[in-house]
Formats: structure tokens, C-alpha cells, sequence
């Protein structure tokens, strides 16, 4: 059953990146490339499911997903860029001011 | 089991455990270069995975477009901020106990889901045979005609990306001097070339070269 | 065929056409400044609001394939994110105008983020719901950051970002179980999934992360903490904009995705929701008594009138849910009149940060300390105004579910509210103005009449429908009753 074994790589990376996005929870770049991880399970879930079903609705949402995933990328490096500009550091507990 | 189901089997376990390597790799490197490199691996694997599954265009498209485009540019921010490593990794090994007992949680629960299935809790509906278009076209087909909706939607987040990735990086500051293309393309000849006469009557370098 | 489905998006055609026209004027036309990108973004919001209102557009039915979907509920849904976007372009620019903020990339912004509430609140399947969000997300990420010389939004915006896309993920993974049990991402044909295998693992695992995800959008509490830091962080004109439109489209993402799609499962969402509903009105309406700023305060109740919206929509059934619609629409108004105040006070040049800042406004500018009343009262929800139906109809629905004991709870809470919304009132009517700093009259100026006037209209309509409540409730309940899917 080809499509359990890549369900469960897809779902053992999906674990590692949100385990990753707690343990480094003090570097932001390191979150983006967490975020970019899980995208990347997801898109691999839909992949597997969408042999499964035989159609190409799978094949078209990982289109779609990719697509979210670049303008995500383009908008948290913007940020992030911002935020060092701000600092001089990417480190989470500088980004202290607001309470929250 | 056939040749070809083996091969299919050994390919597939190979690269779904570089995967999942190297998706530790992003995680635990401590260099954040290093674990943009290791995520371009994982993003690489996973093409495979997706071809092996049936999906040619898309794993062609992760690797040309968002391997080449997206990955490059976060490999190309990392390299600009210059960042502090030994400041950055202080908390690992606090954090770390928590991580894993979130990540077996989840692995459990993800596990119990497809496990239940195996055993054939939920009947599902069998496989259907695969379309008989190329990928590629099928795709297409799709995206312009019966998606074209979500397609168009997709295009305005493309566009809202531009837009602000340029409202919150591009900076003007004072005192830089910079093109301006309208400035450029708009230049007429006459103000660009001025023909000056060297020997202007009456000056002394004409009465110079008379004497 | 094709030019019927054309048709159909026709307010999202009209949005996305204004915003491109935005964007072409700043290119193409730089000595006009902003104005025009202004001016054009205002009447294309007006034009499909009318459009919508008239009934020229958004005829029901189901089309691109099921991807969107037109019946009276998105109609409502729409009109209502539309007019709330008209007000908050009209209340937030003499602000950034003031403050050196006008571009035309700002109002750019805010049509995409009214074109991603217009994309959900019509979305049939799970991928045009996503794609929705997600625009209505980066915009958002965007517009906070937008102020550079403020750090604070840079910083907020980072943290609204990595919060919102890792629940962005879980909610997408969740689209995979979904898509893996119906093999199609059409909303008609997932609830038949789910009604065909109830109980599966699979539904469970995706039923929980989906809640998650929308907890955290709608900004429920055990993942409210973006919502003070994003009110405070963000541009005042901002925190205007994230604290109505958005809330139309997570009431419409619950209604779609919950109500409509995992509609078979509300038995297991329904004690999510209601964990997050009673959290939410506890930590929400408790931390806001002890904020001195204005905007934390607002931004922690907000979470509170969350808490009292999920309380009626746990109920499950069309009852609920339709005091849920009910209840987010009034309050959607309610805020744009609240933050539209604050955004014309620092407009006019004074601060509206702290409690202070408030003190003895009724002194200075009586109309402007009268509209806030309004507003805060309405907030409150004192009767007659609008907020206090809003709260006894959701109150009402939870009795005849004989769930007194969350009535009195929702009860108490509503009490905190009180107290600290008419501290606000009590500061700006009974406390001395602040000492003269020099700065602060000095450099009053006056606000536009134009944007006076709307404020005016929005706070008093909370009077006016809070004394005739009937027509809002029954064009609730009108379009809860053909709902399409």
C-alpha cells in the first residue's frame, strides 16, 4: 500500500517541522524554514491522496499551495528583513516590546 | 512481487529516508545556512516522492521553480542579515523536552490515524485508474478551465506578495543618487550633446594661431 | 456556461479591478498622489456594496464547479465586509494623511484584504476558502508592517505571521484528511464523506486541527495572544481595519467549514468550541479590566465578544448559528465605530494610546466623546443600543439549549465588560483633562466633515437599530434560511 507509507513520511515530517517551530522558537529564519517544511508535507499528503483517488484535484491544490507558500516566503523574508533592520538581530527575545 | 515493485519500493525507501533526515537537519542544524541547505535536500526528495506517486509536473515544478526561486531567496536573505549563531542557539536544550513530547504526540496520534485505517475500519472506495492525458496537459487543462476561479485568486496573492514585499523593504533614502528610467528613456538629444565651438572668435587662441 | 460563472464573482471582479486601478494610478499617475487611489478605492467598494444591495449581483447558485458559492448568507456576509471596509477607508484617512502614511499601496492593500473576505464568505470548496484566507492574511501581515518608523509593527506583524501560517498549515493538513476521506474538495461533497463515516479517525484528527486553525484566526483564547499585541503594534488606521473586516470572514469560514462542510461532526467541534468559548470570555474580559491602553483594552474584549460569538455558535443548529452571524455583524460595527473615534482623535492630533490620553474629551471635542459613548455603550452593551440584543439573542438561544449555567456565566462576564467600557466613558466625561503639554492643543486640527459625518452615521445607527432591531435580525435570519453548499 504505497499510499499509507507516503502518508506516514508525510506525516512524520510534517511532526519534525512543528516539533522544529517549538524548539526554535528563538530564530526566526529557522521558523520560516519550519513553515516552508510543513507546506512541503502537506503538498506531499495531497500528492498521495491525489493518486489514491485517481484525479487531479490533489495535483491541483499543491499547485495552489505552492503558490500561497512563494508569496508566504516573499512577505516573511520582508519581514524579517524589516525586523534585523529594526534590531540588528533575529533572535526572539529582542522582540520583546510587546507584551503579548 | 515483481523486479519493477521492488525497485519502485527501494527508491521509494531511499529517498523517503534522505526526507526525513534531512528534514531533522533543518531542525537541529545549528547554522542557519546549513539548514536551508538541508531543506533544499528535503524539497528535493520530496520531487522524487512525487514522481514516483505519478505527479511529473509538480515534482519538475518544485525543484525548477520553488527550489530555484523561493529556496534561493531565502538562502540569499539568510547570507545578507549576518546573523549572531551563539546567541541565536541559547534555549535548544531548554525547549528541547517539550519538542519531543510534542512531536511523539502528534506522530502517535497522525500514526493511530492511518493505523485504524489499515485495519480496515473505514472502508474506502478503491482506486481509480489514473486519467489517460499526459500530467502535464491534464493539469493545464484543469487550471485554465474548470479552475480558473482559484486560479485568478492565486494570481491577486502573487500580486499582493509583490507589493508588499516591495512596500516594507524598498527604502528612499536621502542623498542617494539613483536612475530614474523615465528620466532616461525620455532625454532628447539636444540636451544630451551640446556643440561647443573650441576656438570662439576673438579669443586669444585664434590670434595664437595667426601669428 | 463560462460567462455565467463570470457573472457570478462579479464583486470580486469589481474589488480586484479596483485594486489593480490603484496600483495603475500610483504607476502611471504620480503628481495625483494618493487621493485618486483613495477616491477609486472608495467607489469601487461603494459600487459593489450597491451593486450587492440592488441585487444586480451575486445571484444564488453554485458555480466553477462548486469553487463559489452565491446564496442570501454570503450576500449579507459581503455587503456587510464591504460597507465596514468604506467606513475604515473613510475613518482612516485623514489619519494617515496627518501622519505622513498616504499611499496608494495602503488602500491597495485593504481592497485585497475586502477581495480575500469576499472570496470566503462565497467559498465552496476547501481550496477557494484557503486561497481567500490567505490573501486576507498577507494583506494583513503587510499592512501592519507598514509603518517603518514604528518597530512595534514590524514586530507584531512578525508575530501575527508565524503564528498565522504554522495555523495555516494545521488547517490545510486538515484539507488532506478531508480531501483523502471525499477525494474531492467541494464542501456538498465532503459533508456527504463525513455523514458516510462518522466517527472515523480521520474526521477526528482533522475536526481538531481545523478548530485550532479557526480559533486562532477568529483569535479564541487558548491562541488569542496576536490579538493585543497586533492591536497595539500596528498603525492606528490598521488596527481599525484588523478589528472589523477579518471578523466577517472568520464568522463566514465558521459557517462554511464548520456549519456547512464538518456539519456531520458538530458533536466533536461542539465541546472544542465551547472549552474555547468559555476561555475566551473568561481570560479575554479579566485582562482587559487591568489595561491602561486603549487599544490593548479593545483588543482584549475583542476576545471576549469572540468568546460570546462561539458560545452561540457551539450550540450547533441553524439557531445558533444565526445568533453567531447576528451577534459578529453588530459587532463588526460596533468596533469600526470604537477604533474609527480613536483613529479621528489622532488625527486630529492628539494621542488616544492611554486612558488618559481619553480624559476630559467631552470637554474638547463634545460630538467626537459623544460618538465614542455610543460606541462603547453599544459595546457593552447597554440597552437600547445595538450590542444588547446582540448579547440577549445569543443569551436567549443558550437558555432554550437549558445551558443556564453558561447563560449566567456569559452573564458575569458581560458585567466585567461593563465595568471596564464605561471606565473608558466615565474618563473621557468626569476626568479633569491631562495638563497641557503644550503639543496637544496646540496642534489640534480640524478633522474632514466627510469623515465626521460617517462617524456620526455609524454611531448613531447603533442607537437607531438598537431602538428598531427587527430589520438587522430578520435579514439574519433570512439569509440563514436558504443556505447553499
Amino acid at each position: 500500500m504505497p499510499l499509507f507509507d507516503d502518508l506516514a513520511v508525510s506525516a512524520v515530517v510534517f511532526a519534525i517541522a512543528l516539533a522544529g517551530m517549538f524548539v526554535n522558537r528563538k530564530n526566526l529564519v529557522v521558523l520560516l524554514m519550519c513553515i516552508e517544511l510543513m507546506l512541503l508535507a502537506v503538498n506531499t499528503s495531497f500528492v498521495a491522496w491525489s493518486a489514491w483517488w485517481g484525479g487531479l484535484s490533489g495535483q491541483v491544490a499543491v499547485f495552489f499551495v505552492l503558490t500561497v507558500a512563494a508569496a508566504e516566503a516573499a512577505i516573511g523574508l520582508a519581514l524579517l528583513v524589516v525586523v534585523f533592520r529594526n534590531k540588528r538581530s533575529v533572535d526572539v527575545d529582542t522582540i520583546d516590546t510587546l507584551k503579548g | 512481487m515483481t523486479a519493477a515493485h521492488l525497485l519502485v519500493e527501494g527508491v521509494f525507501g531511499f529517498f523517503a529516508t534522505v526526507l526525513v533526515i534531512s528534514a531533522l537537519g533543518v531542525v537541529v542544524a545549528r547554522n542557519p545556512v546549513h539548514a536551508a541547505l538541508f531543506l533544499i535536500l528535503s524539497f528535493f526528495n520530496a520531487a522524487v516522492l512525487w514522481v514516483l506517486l505519478g505527479a511529473e509536473f509538480l515534482g519538475i515544478v518544485l525543484v525548477l521553480v520553488y527550489v530555484g526561486a523561493v529556496m534561493v531567496l531565502l538562502l540569499f536573505v539568510v547570507m545578507m542579515l549576518d546573523i549572531d549563531l551563539v546567541v541565536i542557539r541559547r534555549g535548544f536544550v531548554r525547549h528541547a523536552p517539550l519538542a519531543a513530547v510534542v512531536a511523539l504526540l502528534l506522530a502517535f496520534e497522525i500514526g493511530y490515524v492511518f493505523w485504524a485505517r489499515h485495519l480496515g475500519l473505514v472502508s474506502l472506495a478503491p482506486p481509480l485508474r489514473p486519467g489517460t492525458l499526459p500530467n502535464t496537459r491534464a493539469l493545464g487543462l484543469r487550471l485554465y478551465r474548470d479552475d480558473l476561479y482559484p486560479f485568478e485568486i492565486a494570481g491577486f496573492l502573487l500580486l499582493v506578495g509583490v507589493v508588499a514585499a516591495i512596500v516594507l523593504t524598498l527604502t528612499h533614502r536621502e542623498g542617494v543618487r539613483r536612475q530614474d528610467p523615465s528620466a532616461q528613456v525620455r532625454v532628447e538629444p539636444a540636451r544630451r550633446i551640446r556643440l561647443v565651438d573650441p576656438f570662439p572668435k576673438g579669443t586669444p587662441g585664434k590670434g595664437g594661431e595667426g601669428g | 456556461m463560462l460567462s455565467r460563472d463570470i457573472w457570478a464573482a462579479g464583486s470580486e471582479i469589481l474589488i480586484g479591478a479596483g485594486s489593480i486601478l490603484v496600483l495603475l494610478f500610483e504607476v502611471l499617475a504620480r503628481r495625483a498622489r494618493p487621493v485618486w487611489a483613495y477616491r477609486t478605492a472608495l467607489v469601487s467598494v461603494a459600487v459593489t456594496v450597491f451593486l450587492l444591495a440592488a441585487g444586480s449581483l451575486g445571484r444564488s447558485g453554485v458555480f466553477w464547479h462548486g469553487g463559489l458559492v452565491n446564496d442570501p448568507l454570503s450576500r449579507l456576509l459581503d455587503i456587510a465586509a464591504g460597507v465596514a471596509t468604506f467606513l475604515v477607508l473613510v475613518y482612516s484617512r485623514p489619519q494617515l494623511v496627518r501622519h505622513g502614511l498616504e499611499r496608494a499601496e495602503h488602500y491597495f492593500l485593504v481592497l485585497t484584504t475586502l477581495l480575500g473576505v469576499l472570496v470566503v464568505d462565497s467559498g465552496g470548496s476547501l481550496l477557494t476558502l484557503y486561497l481567500g484566507l490567505e490573501l486576507l492574511a498577507l494583506s494583513l501581515y503587510a499592512l501592519i508592517a507598514i509603518d517603518r518608523r514604528r518597530p512595534l509593527g514590524a514586530e507584531a506583524a512578525m508575530k501575527y505571521f508565524v503564528l498565522g501560517a504554522m495555523a495555516s498549515a494545521l488547517l490545510l493538513y486538515a484539507f488532506t484528511f478531508l480531501y483523502g476521506l471525499a477525494g474531492s474538495f467541494r464542501l456538498s461533497v465532503v459533508a456527504r464523506a463525513l455523514a458516510a463515516h462518522p466517527g472515523s479517525p480521520l474526521t477526528l484528527a482533522a475536526v481538531a486541527f481545523v478548530v485550532v486553525a479557526l480559533a486562532f484566526k477568529f483569535g479564541a483564547v487558548p491562541l488569542h495572544f496576536w490579538v493585543p499585541d497586533v492591536y497595539e503594534g500596528a498603525p492606528t488606521a490598521v488596527t481599525l481595519l484588523v478589528g472589523t473586516v477579518p471578523e466577517i470572514a472568520s464568522i463566514a469560514l465558521f459557517m462554511r467549514l464548520l456549519g456547512l462542510g464538518l456539519g456531520a461532526a458538530s458533536g466533536d467541534w461542539g465541546v472544542l468550541l465551547m472549552v474555547a468559548s468559555l476561555l475566551s470570555l473568561l481570560v479575554g474580559n479579566l485582562l482587559a479590566v487591568v489595561q491602561l491602553n486603549v487599544r490593548r483594552l479593545l483588543g482584549y474584549s475583542a476576545v471576549g465578544h469572540v468568546g460570546f460569538i462561539l458560545l452561540a455558535f457551539q450550540l450547533g443548529g441553524r439557531g445558533g448559528e444565526t445568533a453567531a452571524v447576528y451577534y459578529t455583524i453588530v459587532y463588526v460595527f460596533m468596533s469600526a465605530a470604537a477604533f474609527g473615534g480613536l483613529t479621528l482623535l489622532e488625527a486630529r492630533g492628539e494621542k488616544s494610546t492611554t486612558l488618559e490620553d481619553l480624559s476630559g474629551l467631552a470637554r474638547r471635542d463634545p460630538w467626537m466623546a459623544f460618538f465614542l459613548l455610543c460606541a462603547l455603550f453599544s459595546l457593552a452593551g447597554v440597552p437600547p443600543f445595538l450590542g444588547f440584543w446582540a448579547k440577549l439573542i445569543v443569551l436567549r438561544r443558550v437558555i432554550m439549549a437549558h445551558e443556564t449555567g453558561l447563560a449566567i456565566f456569559a452573564v458575569v462576564m458581560a458585567v466585567v465588560a461593563a465595568y471596564y467600557y464605561l471606565r473608558v466613558v466615565k474618563s473621557m466625561y468626569f476626568d479633569p483633562p491631562p495638563a497641557p503639554g503644550g503639543d496637544g492643543a496646540a496642534a489640534a486640527a480640524p478633522v474632514p466633515v466627510f469623515s465626521r459625518v460617517w462617524l456620526g452615521i455609524n454611531a448613531l445607527g447603533l442607537l437607531v437599530l438598537g431602538i428598531l432591531p427587527e430589520g438587522l435580525w430578520s435579514a439574519c435570519r433570512m439569509a440563514m434560511s436558504h443556505l447553499l453548499r
